[in-house]
């Protein structure tokens, strides 16, 4: 099972840039649904590959899904060349998005994320709505349902009067 | 990095929350009649329940109900013995 707070604490830690988005960022918002991985936009600066690189080492890793003994290193140059890469480490499986669908870079998602303190860590989130915005563009039949959820928990949340 | 002003808010919990918003969100979303159509089905109390939680409170409560559906996953049954 996936150790969120130890991957969390690693990339807080190693002052990675990046933003939660998906599953975990719908739990952080209130969602009732699970998930089962960490889902994150990083920031593509020289630097931060080389941040994220860095504090990802220790945790080993690995292509999701690919058979074992493929050589593969998450290094800077791993990072530069790809975009998007489907982990699976020694915390758990991870996702490391560069772009998500619907334009979700780490610098366009920047001003439309909120930073929560989640197991004494200041972590940045984005926000419900554009979280809403993003499950939609990605277009997937298995999300509608939770983006139907999102947005009855946008509607009790204004409600209720947390805005 | 972009530089953003930072504006705050609290939830139903208490809990300091930050927002970066120098282009805040849009307040509404186009309606979406496929979605509108799974709203009947969601259930409206355990989200107002979530959102009375801490974001930590939250997530713990998420890992949790995650631990327990792994354990039923593995359970076997238990031999009568017959």
């Amino acid at each position: 099972m996936t150790d969120f707070e130890r991957l969390l604490a690693v990339l807080t830690q190693g002052r990675v840039e990046y933003i939660v988005i998906g599953g975990f960022a719908a739990t952080a918002h209130g969602s009732a649904y699970l998930t089962v991985d960490l889902d994150i936009v990083y920031g593509r600066t020289p630097e931060n590959l080389e941040r994220l690189a860095a504090a990802l080492d220790a945790l080993q890793p690995y292509l999701r899904g690919a058979p074992p003994g493929l050589p593969f290193r998450l290094d800077t140059d791993t990072l530069r060349r790809g975009l998007n890469f489907t982990l699976t480490t020694t915390a758990g499986d991870l996702d490391l998005i560069g772009e998500a669908a619907g334009g979700g870079t780490y610098e366009a998602l920047l001003p439309h994320s909120e930073r929560r303190d989640l197991f004494g860590l200041e972590v940045r989130f984005v926000d419900l709505v554009t979280l809403i915005r993003l499950k939609r563009a990605a277009g997937r039949p298995k999300d509608l349902e939770r983006v139907a959820e999102l947005e009855v928990l946008r509607e009790e949340r204004d409600r209720a009067g947390e805005s | 990095m972009a530089t953003t002003q930072t504006t705050g808010r609290s939830n139903l919990a208490g809990e300091s929350i930050v927002e970066d918003a120098t282009h805040a969100s849009p307040a509404s979303l186009a309606a979406d009649p496929t979605i509108e159509a799974y709203k009947p089905g969601v259930d409206r109390t355990l989200l107002r329940e979530n959102l009375r939680l801490t974001t930590t409170e939250r997530v713990t409560k998420m890992i949790a109900a995650l631990r327990f559906a792994e354990a039923v996953r593995r359970s076997r049954p238990v031999s009568s013995g017959r």
